[in-house]
């Protein structure tokens, strides 16, 4: 079965790694706008997403540009990651 | 058909050392301890102005010709994507300075993290054919020349160093099978393009490609060998980073006392991290007859796996 994950459990967990809260999250166009954003937070965010959704992120091309909430969570709904 | 096996392995490393403090000192806003977090790297090896590819590759197979007869020497597979020469062909070069014999098969394979899996494929081709018995893979690269030290992706990864391989023909077959492939599409994750000077990388688009790549290809490799990862003993990565060390573990549920990480003293070696890490396992961790599974991947996008059954090494 696949394993899928809301986007509540998203912004929480960009939230954690960003040092923020998920409303923040929720409400930031782009990650890059986060001030404890940076190329090693976006490792971190990849990495954890991946563990939580059990190794499927892997195969999502172009996983690793994504640094808007919005466009990450369409690519979650489009391969049905989503709950 | 003959079987082959790697009967050594010498590295060189560059006398001048960069640690992480140093490294701080020349970029002072950079977070030197969340970078440490994540590379799991505390020394560079940084080649000398005057000190080229071809110099250290030369001092590491000095060493192994310490051990091994060059007259018996057939061919010389150069790894390197830093030769200070684009033509000719470095290995050529490395075979006068040698003075190998004239008879050699002499010649260079550009690619990075994975070319020391292509180059021991091509070498155990020529053994398997019989068109040679004993060679060296040589994997040596200076890619700190080409990198500044403000460069916030790639100088606190990449080392220079050198590590020769030797490969001789053996009644029982210890190297092999082998999987490999190719994805040109991820071309730009790490690049430099011709004019330019700097090594430019995309650290989120190589750790997706590794996080994604390694593991499907390491279990192609054990379907192939019809094998399971705790039949294997050791498994061996090209050492790219502590964080993606993890993530591929990780995804393949590898336990920690089957994994071998020497990046923190050496850092990302490129082609000859893998040498360099089966070199310093053999002295504590992998045993005679032990099963072995080494991965590289990188640069290209390239990746490569392989099956060593050990043997003691000279």
């Amino acid at each position: 079965m696949k394993h899928q994950i809301s986007a509540n459990e998203v912004y929480k967990i960009i939230a954690k790694i960003l040092k923020t809260t998920p409303e923040k999250i929720i409400k930031t166009d782009n990650l890059t706008s986060i001030k404890n954003w940076d190329s090693l937070a976006q490792l971190d965010i990849l990495s954890a997403l991946d563990a939580k959704l059990a190794n499927q992120l892997s195969n999502l091309n172009d996983i690793a540009s994504i640094t808007s909430v919005k466009k990450l969570i369409n690519v979650f709904k489009k391969k049905s990651l989503i709950k | 058909m003959s079987g082959s096996k790697i009967a050594g392995i010498e590295y060189y490393l560059p006398k001048k050392k960069e640690n992480n403090s140093q490294l701080k000192r020349n970029n002072p806003k950079w977070d030197i301890d969340r970078i440490y977090e994540k590379t799991g790297i505390n020394n560079r090896y940084i080649s000398s102005e005057k000190e080229t590819t071809i110099d250290i590759a030369e001092k590491s197979i000095k060493k192994l010709i310490k051990k091994f007869p060059k007259i018996k020497i057939d061919f010389l597979i150069l790894v390197t994507q830093t030769s200070p020469y684009r033509i000719p062909t470095a290995a050529c070069i490395l075979q006068e300075k040698l003075k190998l014999p004239k008879t050699i098969i002499a010649f260079d394979i550009n690619l990075g993290c994975s070319g020391f899996i292509y180059a021991l494929r091509v070498a155990t081709a020529f053994i398997e054919s019989k068109q040679a018995k004993n060679g060296f893979v040589v994997c040596a690269d200076t890619y700190t020349k080409l990198i500044s030290k403000n460069n916030a992706q790639c100088r606190p990864i990449f080392s220079d160093a050198a590590a020769a391989t030797l490969i001789t023909a053996s009644k029982k077959n210890k190297i092999g099978p082998f999987e490999l492939g190719t994805d040109g599409s991820g071309y730009n994750a790490l690049e430099l393009p011709q004019g330019k000077h700097e090594v430019v990388m995309n650290g989120s688009k190589v750790l997706t490609f590794a996080m994604s790549i390694v593991p499907e290809n390491v279990n192609t490799l054990l379907k192939k060998i019809k094998s399971k990862v705790d039949k294997i003993d050791m498994f061996i990565f090209h050492q790219a980073s502590k964080f993606i060390l993890e993530n591929i573990n990780r995804k393949l549920l590898i336990p920690k006392n089957k994994t071998f990480e020497n990046l923190s003293k050496v850092g990302n070696t490129i082609s000859a991290s893998i040498p360099i890490a089966l070199k310093d396992a053999s002295k504590k961790n992998i045993k005679n007859n032990h099963k072995v599974i080494i991965a590289g991947y990188g640069v290209g996008l390239s990746w490569g796996s392989a099956l060593i059954k050990w043997e003691k090494i000279k």
